[in-house]
């Protein structure tokens, strides 16, 4: 794996929840939204052993139509929204709250989309790291975030990716740019104890 | 035979020890990774990844 600017890229062999992952966002291109992963998948895209419950989604915020344009396209390749039927996806997403969606008869995993709210989640849709994987490209979150923003979680969990991100990419990590995030979230603790680590 | 009772700093202890020896893991698992071909520990990985995945066959 390379890290080139912000070009991340992976020549792994795809485990079945990257290939879940490649046909979901697909949707989102063939719908024009704008997106990024952030959080856990990073990690996980990225070699770190673990399962997980859901993939974080953040995309760009989206009228009343173009909501239900999308929970429909997904429908269509067989994904059901969790916790909202696909007329009440736009009121979830505008209110500030998550619409899950998950493989018909299954609740896990699940992608768990919200729209952009903050200023991190702004700067994460707009510096993307573009993931080139055999198959496909996927858009994350920029990496010094994800590390900070872990810290920031605070679990043991979190601890852990943070841990293997920055151990991962050490030499590649822009360390000013992830030094103001620690900064601005105020993990400096962690941040001392990840370079301990 | 009934067992000693452990003081509860004791097993904050052990709860310690146990977190350490997890970062370790992670570590080295990390370092594994950074180290090694893509083909190589992505195999091992998507084990434990699709694990909690119903197989398509």
């Amino acid at each position: 794996m390379r890290l080139e600017g912000d070009v991340l890229l992976l020549e792994k062999e795809l485990s079945e929840l990257d290939r879940r992952v490649l046909s979901f966002v697909e949707v989102l291109e063939r719908q024009g939204v704008d997106y990024v992963i952030v959080s856990g998948y990073w990690a996980i895209l990225t070699g770190r052993s673990r399962g997980t419950e859901d993939i974080d989604v953040l995309i760009e915020e989206l009228g009343k139509d173009e909501a239900l344009g999308l929970a429909e396209a997904l429908e269509e390749i067989g994904y059901w929204c969790i916790n909202a039927g696909k007329y009440e996806v736009y009121g979830y997403l505008s209110d500030g709250l998550a619409v899950r969606f998950a493989e018909e008869g299954e609740i896990i995993p699940n992608f768990e989309v919200k729209f952009v709210r903050d200023s991190f989640d702004d700067v994460s849709l707009q510096s993307p790291v573009l993931a080139r994987v055999k198959g496909g490209e996927l858009r994350m979150g920029p990496l010094e975030l994800q590390v900070a923003y872990k810290l920031f979680l605070g679990s043991e969990k979190d601890f852990e990716d943070a841990l293997h991100l920055y151990t991962v990419f050490g030499g590649n990590i822009d360390v000013d740019a992830l030094e103001m995030y620690v900064e601005e979230l105020r993990v400096e603790e962690g941040y001392s104890e990840l370079k301990g680590a | 035979m009934k067992r000693d009772t452990v003081s509860l700093r004791e097993l904050e202890e052990r709860k310690r020890l146990n977190v350490e020896q997890r970062r370790e893991f992670v570590k080295s698992w990390a370092e594994y990774v950074r180290d090694h071909p893509d083909g190589e520990w992505s195999r091992q990985q998507n084990t434990v990844v699709d694990s909690q995945l119903p197989r398509t066959e």
